[in-house]
C-alpha cells in the first residue's frame, strides 16, 4: 500500500499562504518564483515513498475528489483540504490513467500484465478488467464525447480504441514516429504529437483512419498536446522549449511562443482554470526541463505568455482541477544536495497550487 | 526519311518557331536550389513585430542561399545575384531607387518602396497604401479577404487561384500593403475586387512600369507587412482534405509561386521585325480557315474590309467571308472569327460570344456584348476620335505597355504609330485576367489592344471559351496602318489563332 505523507499546509487555506512561501523559499526542492513567474503558489505539498512514479491524475466530475495513480494503486483525496480518503490497489504498476467524470469510472492501463483496470470512483473499487492482447499500453485518453477510450503503445506506435459501453476494442491506428500526449475534443478527431514527426497527427476518431498530419512549425519535438473543450484549439509544448497554439480548422500554427527551457513535457488546458475572475483560459505545460509553464487565454485567438515556475525536479504527472481553482503536479524532486533537474531523484512529490493572492490566473 | 515524316518534323519546327513562348513555365524548385538571394532588410522598433527572421528561414527551406543586407546597401550587391527580396522593414527612404534599374528579379513587401521601384505612382493613398489596424481598425478585417484577379497567369495557374475570395492571412486584424500599379502590370490578387487596390502583382521583364519605364527584370508586390509572414494562410490535417479549404488558405502558395515565378527566367522577346514576323504567320497561315465578319457590301470601310480580307490570304489563311446577319454556326470548323468594324453591334446581336474559336474583335464598342469589358459605355468601353461619341480628339498612336508578350509584335515600350492619319480608336477597360499590349496615349486605363487566354475571367464573370482579343482599328483604316500597325495586326492575328484548340 503506498501511503502518502502530508506535511504541510493542509487545509488551504489563505492564512497557510505565508507559511506556504516561507518553506518554499527555505526548500532546496521546492518551487520558486522566477523573473516572468507564473502567479501561483503551493498550497499543499505530500511525499510519494519509494520513488515510485505517478503515473496519473484525475479528478471527479464536481472537483471534490482526486486520484492519483502512483504504483500498483491509486489513492483518492479530497481535493480542498487536500486529505487522502482511499486507496485502490491494483493487479501491477500502472503506467496511465484517465478518468471519465460524467460515467463516474477510472480506467488504469497496467503494463505487466498489459491491461486495462476499470474502477469506480465512488467508492473505489475495481469494476474489471481487460486484457491488453495486442501491445503494452504507454497513455490512455478518455474522449467523454466518444465514450472511448484511446490507448496508446509507444512500443508498436499504435492507438487502439475501446468502446467503453461494452468493454471491446474497435479500431486501431498506426502512426510511424514517437508519439507523445493525445488530446481530443467534441468534434471527432483525435490528435496525437507526434515527437520525430515534428507534427500533430489526425485521427478520425470513428474510423480511426489517419486524416494527415499538422506540421509543429517553429516547435520542434512535440510531445504535449492540450485541447480546448470545444475542440477548435490545440496546445502544444515541445522538446526545443517551445510551445504552440493550432487552430484545427485550418491546421494552421497562428501563435508560437519561442523556445524556453528544452526537455520532453506534457500539456494540459482549461477554460477559467482558476475561476470566472482569471485568465479566461490557460494551458500549462511541465515536464523534464523542471519547469512549468503558462499559455494564458486573453481571446480564442489571441494568447501571451503567462509566465513559467520553477519547479527544481521533473514532472511525472499533472492536472487542473477547475471547479477547486487548483493545480496537482507530481513531482520528481532530486538530492537535497543538489538542484540539478536531471540529477538523480529520491523522492517524489505531489504539490497542489492555487493562484497567488491578488493575482487572477 | 519518308515525306510524311519529313513534313511532321517540319511542321514540329515551323510551331516551335512560330510560338514563341508567351508564359514560360517557372522553373522546378530543384533547380531553385542553391540559387543566391538578397535579402534587404530592416529593424523594427522593441516589441513590434518582425518576421524576417522566419522569412529567411523559409527562403534557405525553399532552397535559396540567403545574402541578407540593410537599407544601405549597395545596388552593386545584386550583382549575380538570382533574385532580391525587400522587407517592408528596410527604410524605403534610404532605399530610394537604387534597385530600379537592377535587371535582377525583385520581390518585395515594402509598399513605401514601391514608387521609387517605379511599381505605383508616387501618391500615398491613391497609387499605393497600407492598412493597420490601428489606423483603420475596420478595414484592417476586411483586408483577410483577397479575391483572385487572375486566373491564367503562370503564378495562378500553380496556385489554383480562382476568381472568388480567399484568406490572406489568418484571422487577426492585419497589416496590408495595397498598390495601384501601371497598365503594364498582371495584377494576381486584389482585395475587394478592386485591381487599384492590388494585393499581389508583377511586371513581366519588358513590361512598362507605373512611372513610364521598362521592368528590367521581373517584379512582384505582395501585400506582408513587417511581422505577418506567420499568418499567411495555409492548411495542414484534416482540413487540408477539404478543396474549399485549400482554396482558401492559399496566402503562403502564393507567397512561394511568386516567389518562384520571380526568379524563374522570363520569356525571351523577338525583337521588331517584319520579315521574320512575316515568315512566322506565314507558316502558321497554311490550313489555317478565318472567318471574317462584316456588312457585306458596306458602303462605307467595303474597300477597308476586302484589303484585310486580301491580306489574310496573302499570309496563307483560307477566308471565308460572312454577313454580320448570318448565324454564328458559319464559325464551325473556323480557326478563328475577325470581327470587322464595318458590322453594327446591334445586327450581331450576342454572336459568337460563347463561341469555342479564337476571336478578335476590330469593333470596339461589341466589347460589352463579348464580355471583353462591363456594360457602361464611355467608362468601361469607348472610343477616341469619333465626333458624336467621345469629347477626345481623334489619334493615330498607342502606347506599348506589353512589350514582353509576343501580341507586341517587339515593338518596344512606349508609343508607337499605329496609323498614318489620326482617327478613330476604340479602347476598352478588361479585366485584369487580359493580357494588355498597349493603351491611349495618356489614358492609361484605356486599353486598347489586349487578349484574353481561353478560359480567363472576362466581364460579367464570363469564362473565355477560346482567346479573344481587341485591336482598336476602325473600318477605314486598314489601309492607313504604319508598318508597325501592320506588325500589331498580325502578331495579334498569330497569338489569336495559336490559342485555337486542336
Amino acid at each position: 500500500m503506498n501511503v502518502l505523507t502530508e506535511y504541510v499546509c493542509r487545509g488551504a487555506s489563505r492564512r497557510c499562504v505565508g507559511a506556504c512561501a516561507l518553506l518554499l523559499i527555505g526548500s532546496m526542492v521546492s518551487g520558486s518564483l522566477g523573473a516572468t513567474e507564473l502567479p501561483l503558489h503551493v498550497i499543499h505539498r505530500m511525499e510519494v515513498p519509494s520513488m515510485t512514479p505517478v503515473s496519473g491524475i484525475g479528478f471527479d466530475a464536481a472537483g471534490t475528489q482526486a486520484y492519483v495513480a502512483t504504483g500498483a494503486a491509486v489513492n483518492a483525496f479530497d481535493a480542498t483540504p487536500v486529505r487522502r480518503t482511499d486507496t485502490l490497489q491494483l493487479p501491477g504498476a500502472a503506467v496511465a490513467m484517465a478518468i471519465d467524470q460524467v460515467g463516474g469510472k477510472g480506467y488504469v492501463a497496467i503494463a505487466s500484465p498489459a491491461e486495462l483496470v476499470v474502477f469506480k470512483l465512488h467508492p473505489l473499487h475495481i469494476e474489471s478488467t481487460i486484457p491488453l492482447r495486442d501491445d503494452v499500453p504507454s497513455a490512455l485518453l478518455y474522449a467523454s464525447s466518444e465514450h472511448a477510450l484511446y490507448v496508446l503503445s509507444r512500443a508498436s506506435s499504435t492507438i487502439a480504441r475501446w468502446d467503453t459501453a461494452s468493454g471491446k476494442r474497435t479500431g486501431q491506428v498506426r502512426l510511424p514516429g514517437t508519439l507523445g500526449q493525445m488530446a481530443t475534443g467534441a468534434r471527432g478527431t483525435l490528435y496525437v504529437a507526434n515527437t520525430t514527426g515534428n507534427a500533430i497527427d489526425a485521427v478520425d476518431e470513428h474510423g480511426m483512419n489517419n486524416l494527415g498530419a499538422i506540421p509543429t512549425k517553429d516547435c520542434v519535438g512535440p510531445t504535449g498536446l492540450a485541447m480546448d473543450p470545444i475542440g477548435r484549439r490545440l496546445f502544444v509544448s515541445c522538446q526545443d522549449g517551445a510551445r504552440a497554439v493550432i487552430d484545427t480548422d485550418l491546421g494552421f500554427t497562428f501563435e508560437s511562443f519561442p523556445a524556453g527551457t528544452p526537455g520532453s513535457s506534457q500539456m494540459i488546458f482549461a477554460m477559467h482554470p482558476f475561476g470566472a475572475g482569471g485568465w479566461k483560459g490557460a494551458a500549462f505545460s511541465a515536464g523534464d526541463n523542471g519547469e512549468l509553464a503558462g499559455l494564458r487565454m486573453n481571446a480564442f485567438i489571441n494568447y501571451s505568455a503567462g509566465g513559467t515556475y520553477a519547479l527544481g525536479g521533473k514532472v511525472q504527472a499533472m492536472a487542473l482541477n477547475a471547479p477547486a481553482g487548483q493545480l496537482w503536479l507530481a513531482l520528481a524532486q532530486p538530492r537535497s544536495t543538489t538542484t540539478h533537474v536531471n540529477a538523480p531523484a529520491d523522492h517524489v512529490e505531489l504539490l497542489v497550487l492555487i493562484p497567488s493572492e491578488g493575482a487572477t490566473p | 526519311m519518308n515525306r510524311v515524316l519529313l513534313r511532321f518534323l517540319g511542321c514540329v519546327v515551323a510551331f516551335g518557331i512560330s510560338q514563341p513562348p508567351v508564359q514560360a513555365a517557372p522553373l522546378p524548385w530543384s533547380a531553385l536550389k542553391g540559387k543566391p538571394m538578397l535579402f534587404v532588410t530592416g529593424k523594427t522598433d522593441p516589441g513590434e513585430p518582425n518576421d524576417d527572421a522566419l522569412v529567411r528561414r523559409h527562403l534557405e527551406q525553399l532552397g535559396f542561399k540567403v545574402t541578407a543586407a540593410d537599407a544601405s546597401v549597395s545596388p552593386s550587391a545584386a550583382s549575380g545575384m538570382s533574385l532580391i527580396v525587400i522587407s517592408s522593414t528596410a527604410d524605403a527612404h534610404e532605399l530610394q531607387a537604387k534597385f530600379a534599374q537592377t535587371p535582377v528579379p525583385l520581390f518585395t513587401w515594402n509598399t513605401f518602396d514601391y514608387p521609387n521601384l517605379g511599381m505605383t505612382g508616387p501618391q500615398l493613398h491613391r497609387d499605393f497604401g497600407v492598412v493597420d489596424p490601428i489606423q483603420h481598425y475596420a478595414e484592417s478585417f476586411s483586408v483577410l479577404y483577397g479575391y483572385g484577379a487572375n486566373t491564367t497567369s503562370s503564378i495562378s495557374r500553380a496556385v489554383g487561384l480562382r476568381p472568388q475570395l480567399f484568406g490572406t492571412l489568418y484571422l487577426e486584424p492585419g497589416t496590408i500593403g495595397w498598390a495601384n500599379p501601371g497598365p503594364g502590370a498582371t495584377v494576381i490578387a486584389d482585395f475587394e475586387g478592386k485591381p487599384e487596390r492590388a494585393a499581389v502583382f508583377t511586371y513581366e521583364r519588358e513590361a512598362s512600369l507605373a512611372d513610364g519605364a521598362t521592368a528590367p527584370a521581373r517584379r512582384v508586390g505582395f501585400y506582408l507587412a513587417d511581422g505577418n509572414f506567420h499568418l499567411l494562410t495555409d492548411v495542414h490535417g484534416p482540413a487540408a482534405n477539404d478543396p474549399q479549404v485549400r482554396q482558401w488558405a492559399i496566402g503562403l502558395k502564393l507567397f512561394d509561386e511568386a516567389i518562384r515565378w520571380a526568379a524563374s527566367p522570363p520569356p525571351a522577346v523577338e525583337p521588331y521585325d517584319s520579315t521574320a514576323l512575316d515568315a512566322r504567320i506565314k507558316r502558321v497561315a497554311h490550313g489555317k480557315k478565318v472567318l471574317y465578319v462584316e456588312r457585306v457590301n458596306a458602303g462605307e470601310g467595303r474597300e477597308s474590309d476586302e484589303h484585310t480580307v486580301a491580306h489574310l490570304r496573302s499570309l496563307g489563311f483560307e477566308v471565308t467571308i460572312a454577313d454580320q446577319t448570318d448565324p454564328q454556326t458559319r464559325a464551325n470548323g473556323e480557326d478563328l472569327i475577325l470581327i470587322s468594324s464595318s458590322c453594327s453591334k446591334y445586327k450581331l446581336a450576342n454572336k459568337y460570344v460563347d463561341t469555342p474559336v479564337p476571336l478578335i474583335t476590330l469593333e470596339g464598342l461589341y466589347a460589352d456584348a463579348l464580355h471583353l469589358a462591363g456594360r457602361d459605355r464611355y467608362a468601361d468601353y469607348g472610343e477616341h476620335g469619333e465626333e458624336k461619341e467621345s469629347d477626345d480628339p481623334p489619334d493615330n498612336y498607342l502606347d506599348i505597355v506589353g512589350a514582353w508578350n509576343p501580341m507586341a509584335a517587339g515593338l518596344p515600350a512606349g508609343l508607337v504609330k499605329f496609323t498614318e492619319h489620326p482617327g478613330v480608336l476604340k479602347w476598352a477597360r478588361p479585366t485584369p485576367d487580359a493580357i494588355i499590349i498597349a493603351t491611349l496615349p495618356n489614358s492609361p486605363n484605356e486599353r486598347a489592344i489586349f487578349g484574353y487566354p481561353e478560359h480567363a475571367v472576362m466581364a460579367d464573370g464570363f469564362i473565355a471559351p477560346a482567346r479573344r482579343a481587341l485591336l482598336p482599328l476602325d473600318n477605314p483604316s486598314f489601309d492607313d496602318l504604319t508598318a508597325q500597325g501592320h506588325a500589331l495586326f498580325d502578331a495579334v492575328v498569330l497569338w489569336a489563332v495559336n490559342g485555337k484548340r486542336p
